[in-house]
């Protein structure tokens, strides 16, 4: 590369039209091409030296493209349309002029096809202008427009790989985007990438990759959005419309041809090429039947194109939120319409909002769907205009519910996503729009349908991005939880509030916090862990939930071990605890390979697991206290020894083992299921070893210990403990049981929401779990008593058979 | 999930002092407060501007509810003396000279308010905190076309409630005036005197045009109060820019369904007192005008993206006015035309907010297009008032 082009200016001064064009207007006349040559020529060092940006000029072009169209509109109006034709004529040839002055030169060096496309589409365009011809100049206009854009793109990329970033920075502001959406605006990777260039942090290869990728994306939407746009026109009978957008079409896929030989192959991109020529020709024919039939043909060639290269990781992520929002869409369709009337309007127009976001997924992703199974693609898409129309009629849910089904199959089987919670960036999206929707009813006064939006919210939540936080940044993700329930540092959550029917204005706020603090969770996740991170993650998980089982098992056993028992009785722990392990695997296995577990599954598994758990501590508990402070323990220690076990305490022990293991291994499966899809695999199993090893030394030291301990206070400190654990459990999992939505949740707000509290004691503000507590601590007291009594009577009984003994004896 | 207290005990005595030197990121601390450049710009001129259309809007709907009072005394007058008379045809039979003349200044009232609000509807619609009033004055859809409309009760003198009967402007105050909703025609009737009756030729139901033009008085004194407090930032105006400009594509079909596009056969019961096109420069001016106040900032940053915005802006704004200068002139375009004229104004919007956004995003500030906005706590409730009935002269 010997030369630059002409380089952009940076001047916010702006030349509507040199010296040529202005007279030419002004005096209503076309100047002789000789005397516009020698003005130019005379100009031509002003012009250069104030040299207008490309994207002003290229601007000016297609302004005087489109007052030459509106001349021809007015000429159908007119009594002398040959005036309004001349004008137009004139106006493209001002336009032709900006070109030669001041893009031609750059064009036609480093994008010498790009010129000849220009001047013919000019020369075509100037043409038609004169024939009074609408159609063919808006054609032209088309043409003419996207070749400008695609010469820009050639000089951004020629720049860019010449080390001119600044240059390649100013070409690239003649240029288009995708339309902006209701939630979403613009972003602009190839300005910040060159950008980056600039400042050294980028390559220019990898620059230009990236500047390429967003260009063809943006250009392929709107090849697409050109294509509607025919169809539109062909419906209204919109001739002009038609021709103009057949034009667009062909000069966008002119811009994405190279690309699409590339992954299409020669021949594929040959025949569309042809095809464009042939649909732009029936436009202009205004041979519509023609014109339906090749768009038809284009839009099943385009099926497989992918404009931008999606890494595997961006694949997933959008391949999951499509499944995601697909299923949302019966999910909340189903209870917001009954019998073609909108019975709850949120959730019907969370459905709407839901098919909507659905649909800009499927866009990004149907090249690959395509790909894998052509027919499927197109099935998709049908599915979600039918479940447009099928809504927006009021349909049945059936009917939704059938076309869901259906599209569901569809994405799994040639995206491989499905419901799984390993996309945290989809939840988000998820969630924000929950959450919005939720604001919504409540301005409107609809606390209960409010409600319904925020558990749903909570419930995307605890499936995703609280499993993934819940080790990486436990403080953080227990806040958010707090702020979707009860409150958190004294501040009421939403819960509390959308219960209390607090004003629009405390929701919102409460709300905006905790976007902010989605946001910053959102942040967090995105960011990767290292191997050492991961190993250290894992070995903190194994030894959290191995621990206490631990602890509990191993005070059982030391005390059968301290008391002599006979080895039956701690076969049956082990037995009870192997079985539980063996089911913890099974569940890792199912839940990698065939299941999966969803949030309010995980909470009654997990509910059920510690009221079962809290019945066995309840009857080993009742156990220990009667032998140790009912009965003569040292004469239970003598009489157990060499006794057989009763069928009833084999049951308890081995219960005890199986639930206390099984309630932390469950738990252990699901967040090793959630650390997997951020640690790498090697790291993670690394730190479960050594967190295993850890255990058992701590299990080994524990029953060593046992043996040298005093066996009343080790009686009264395991006693202890497993009182305490049954009373956290009786909560946890009556708070389980809420949070998968089957026992209702009313707040006291006279008992503190503490971290300590709910995390110690399993105290959490709300009546059914206090009820619940109450309950178990009253349940136990009664038992306790009972069995004093019992033991007084016993003592009384002994007494008084000692004294009729000793009156026998006197 | 649970963490129990054995688990904390045993962790922290057997593994506290260890872990705690290589434990992981515990938790993200607050973002970080970007950088601020808006002492640069000047948002006092934006906040003039807007609360001096909004002052100028509330004094023309003050005025538009007073012509409906008189309008509506009259009709109760003629009502209470002749009970068996249809009031509006006694009305315009024997007061027609008055009754034209008080119709033509209520219309003239409601130009004047609505243009006043398209002026500042850039700003209003644009901004959380505002955007409330966008959709109760002007944009909002009744509950017929829209389970999320906005919620509030309109209810008439005579009792009658109306539930969320869509915005004061295009769905009550509008169609009452130019009587292209036939419930809200009291008598069709020949104004111009023509010797026929064509479109908006309509004597107005009074009973709806006191109730909306009541509330609508009371809503845009609302929305002045609103305006008045408001504190305008860089995040407002960035967002309102965003948000508004690629809104083209939407005021421009609604134009094309207009009766100054489509006659007759006009589909929009609204937009026929003024062209939509004199909405869409009002709305650009707003917009524009807020872009000149804060371009320092733009420059600061990239001064070729600010020219490149600067002159998005000055085209787009003299595109629309040329069209509405030709509408003016006389020009009956085409619904292709205006199909076309649409497309072109979108594209050009559409870059032109891919541009503010990344202006945006260079100046630092990051928008959120979901930020909740402002709303009342509870449905409003409008009831009508009338005055004692009264002789129109």
């Amino acid at each position: 590369m010997n030369s630059r082009p002409i380089a952009p200016c940076q001047t916010k001064s702006r030349r509507r039209g040199c010296l040529p064009i202005k007279l030419s207007r002004s005096l209503g006349l076309r100047l002789s091409p000789w005397l516009v040559l020698a003005l130019g020529l005379v100009t031509a060092a002003s012009i250069r030296a104030q040299t207008t940006p490309a994207w002003d000029s290229a601007q000016q072009i297609r302004e005087l493209g489109f007052q030459a169209q509106s001349e021809l509109y007015a000429a159908a109006r007119a009594s002398d349309a040959t005036v309004h034709h001349r004008a137009a004529a004139n106006l493209l040839a001002d336009a032709a002029h900006i070109y030669e002055t001041d893009l031609q030169p750059s064009f036609r060096e480093f994008a010498p096809e790009t010129d000849a496309l220009i001047l013919e589409a000019l020369a075509r365009a100037q043409t038609a202008a004169m024939d009074g011809a609408p159609a063919a100049v808006a054609a032209a206009r088309g043409r003419l427009w996207t070749a400008l854009l695609q010469g820009s793109q050639a000089l951004t990329l020629s720049m860019l790989r010449a080390g001119d970033s600044t240059s390649a920075a100013e070409w690239l502001r003649l240029r288009e985007y995708r339309q902006s959406t209701r939630v979403s605006t613009v972003d602009d990777p190839a300005a910040l990438a060159i950008a980056d260039v600039e400042q050294h942090q980028l390559s220019a290869e990898a620059a230009a990759a990236i500047v390429a990728n967003d260009l063809r994306g943006a250009y392929y939407f709107r090849l697409r959005d050109a294509m509607a746009q025919i169809e539109v026109a062909v419906e209204k009978n919109f001739p002009t419309r038609a021709a103009e957008s057949a034009g667009l079409a062909a000069g966008y896929f002119s811009i994405l041809q190279a690309d699409m030989r590339e992954k299409l192959g020669a021949e594929a991109a040959g025949r569309l090429q042809g095809s464009f020529t042939t649909l732009e020709a029936a436009a202009l024919n205004e041979d519509w039947a023609a014109v339906r039939t090749r768009a038809n043909a284009i839009r099943d060639a385009l099926g497989s194109y992918q404009p931008v290269q999606l890494t595997p990781a961006e694949i997933a992520e959008r391949g999951h939120l499509l499944y995601l929002f697909t299923n949302l869409v019966y999910v909340e369709y189903k209870d917001g319409v009954r019998d073609g009337q909108v019975t709850v309007a949120i959730e019907y127009q969370e459905a709407i909002t839901f098919r909507g976001q659905a649909e800009v997924a499927f866009e990004e992703l149907r090249p690959l769907i395509a790909k894998a199974d052509a027919q499927a693609a197109a099935r998709l898409e049908a599915i979600l205009g039918e479940l447009e129309t099928t809504m927006l009629n009021l349909g049945q849910p059936q009917a939704v519910k059938v076309l869901v089904d259906e599209a569901l199959g569809i994405i799994a089987s040639t995206l491989n996503a499905g419901p799984a919670a390993s996309d945290t960036a989809a939840s988000f999206a998820i969630l924000d729009t929950l959450l919005s929707e939720m604001l919504t009813a409540i301005r409107d006064g609809r606390y209960e349908e409010a409600e319904r939006a925020r558990i749903e919210a909570y419930a995307v939540f605890e499936s995703g991005p609280e499993q993934r936080l819940a080790h990486r940044a436990p403080i953080l993700s227990r806040e958010l939880e707090g702020m979707f329930w009860e409150g958190t540092d004294g501040k009421p959550g939403l819960a509390t509030l959308i219960a209390n029917k607090a004003s629009v204005a405390d929701i919102t706020a409460s709300t905006d916090q905790l976007n902010v603090r989605l946001n910053q969770a959102e942040d967090f996740l995105s960011t990767g862990m290292s191997g050492f991170l991961a190993a250290v993650n894992s070995m903190i998980i194994i030894l959290r939930e191995g621990l206490e089982a631990v602890l509990i098992l191993g005070a059982i056993l030391g005390y059968l071990r301290a008391t002599n028992c006979p080895r039956k009785f701690s076969l049956w722990v082990y037995l009870g605890t192997a079985a539980a392990i063996a089911l913890s695997v099974f569940t890792w296995w199912a839940a990698q390979s065939l299941i999966t577990i969803t949030v309010a599954q995980r909470e009654i598994i997990e509910g059920a697991a510690s009221l079962l758990a809290v019945v066995v501590l309840f009857y080993v508990t009742n156990w220990l206290f009667e032998k140790v402070y009912v009965v003569d323990w040292i004469a239970f220690v003598k009489e157990q020894v060499g006794k057989a076990l009763s069928t009833g305490s084999a049951l308890a022990l081995a219960g005890l083992g199986f639930t206390v293991v099984y309630r932390e291994g469950f738990e252990t499966v699901l967040f090793y299921q959630a650390l997997s899809f951020d640690a790498p695999a090697s790291w993670m199993w690394l730190g479960f070893i050594v967190g295993s090893l850890i255990i058992v030394a701590v299990a080994v030291a524990i029953l060593m210990m046992s043996k040298r301990l005093p066996l009343k206070p080790l009686f009264t400190v395991t006693g202890l403990l497993l009182l305490l654990l049954a009373f956290n459990f009786m909560g946890s999992g009556v708070r389980a049981f809420q949070e998968a939505g089957l026992i209702s949740a009313h707040l006291l707000t006279w008992i503190p929401e503490h971290l300590l509290l709910m995390e110690l004691l399993g105290i959490y503000p709300t009546l059914e779990t206090t009820l619940a507590q109450a309950f178990f601590l009253l349940t136990m007291a009664a038992t306790f008593a009972y069995s004093l009594w019992r033991g007084s009577q016993k003592k009384d009984g002994a007494k008084q058979s000692a004294n009729a003994s000793l009156s026998r004896a006197k | 999930m649970k963490k129990h207290p054995i688990a904390l005990l045993a962790s922290s005595l057997t593994l506290g002092i260890c872990l705690a030197a290589c434990a992981p990121q515990i938790a993200p601390t607050a973002a970080t407060a970007s950088g601020e450049p808006a002492a640069e710009a000047d948002l006092g001129a934006v906040k003039v501007y807007a609360a001096d259309q909004a002052a100028r809007m509330k004094a023309a709907t003050a005025a538009l509810r007073a012509g409906a009072e008189k309008y509506q005394a009259a009709i109760a007058r003629i009502k209470l003396e002749y009970p068996d008379q249809n009031p509006y045809e006694y009305l315009w039979s024997h007061h027609s000279d008055a009754a034209r003349a008080l119709l033509d200044q209520m219309r003239a009232d409601w130009l004047e308010s609505h243009t006043h609000y398209e002026l500042n509807e850039g700003i209003i619609a644009g901004i959380p905190s505002l955007a409330y009033y966008d959709g109760w004055l002007d944009a909002g859809p009744p509950a017929s076309e829209d389970p999320e409309a906005i919620q509030w009760t309109l209810i008439l003198a005579d009792g009658a409630r109306l539930e969320s009967p869509g915005n004061f402007f295009h769905n009550l105050t509008e169609p009452a005036l130019y009587g292209t909703v036939e419930k809200y025609v009291g008598l069709p009737v020949d104004l111009n005197g023509d010797g026929s009756v064509g479109v908006s030729e309509a004597l107005p139901e009074a009973e709806i045009l006191l109730a909306s033009t009541q509330g609508l008085d009371m809503a845009a004194a609302q929305a002045l109060e609103a305006v008045n407090v408001w504190e305008p930032t860089l995040d407002d105006a960035f967002m309102a820019m965003v948000t508004m400009i690629p809104t083209m594509n939407e005021y421009f079909e609604q134009w094309k369904l207009s009766a100054f596009v489509s006659g007759n056969d006009f589909e929009q019961t609204g937009f026929i007192a003024a062209s939509r096109l004199l909405d869409v420069t009002g709305i650009l001016k707003g917009l524009d005008l807020t872009y000149d106040n804060i371009r320092p900032v733009v420059g600061n940053v990239d001064v070729g993206l600010d020219a490149q915005i600067d002159s998005g802006f000055t085209d787009l704004v003299t595109y629309v006015n040329d069209l509405y200068t030709k509408e003016r002139a006389g020009t009956v375009f085409s619904p292709e035309e205006a199909d076309a004229f649409g497309t072109e104004a979108q594209d050009s919007a559409s870059a032109l907010a891919a541009l503010v956004a990344q202006a945006a995003a260079k100046a630092g500030i990051s928008l959120d297009l979901e930020a909740e906005g402002w709303s009342p706590d509870t449905p409003p409730i409008i009831e009508a008032s009338p005055l004692a009935p009264a002789a129109i002269e």
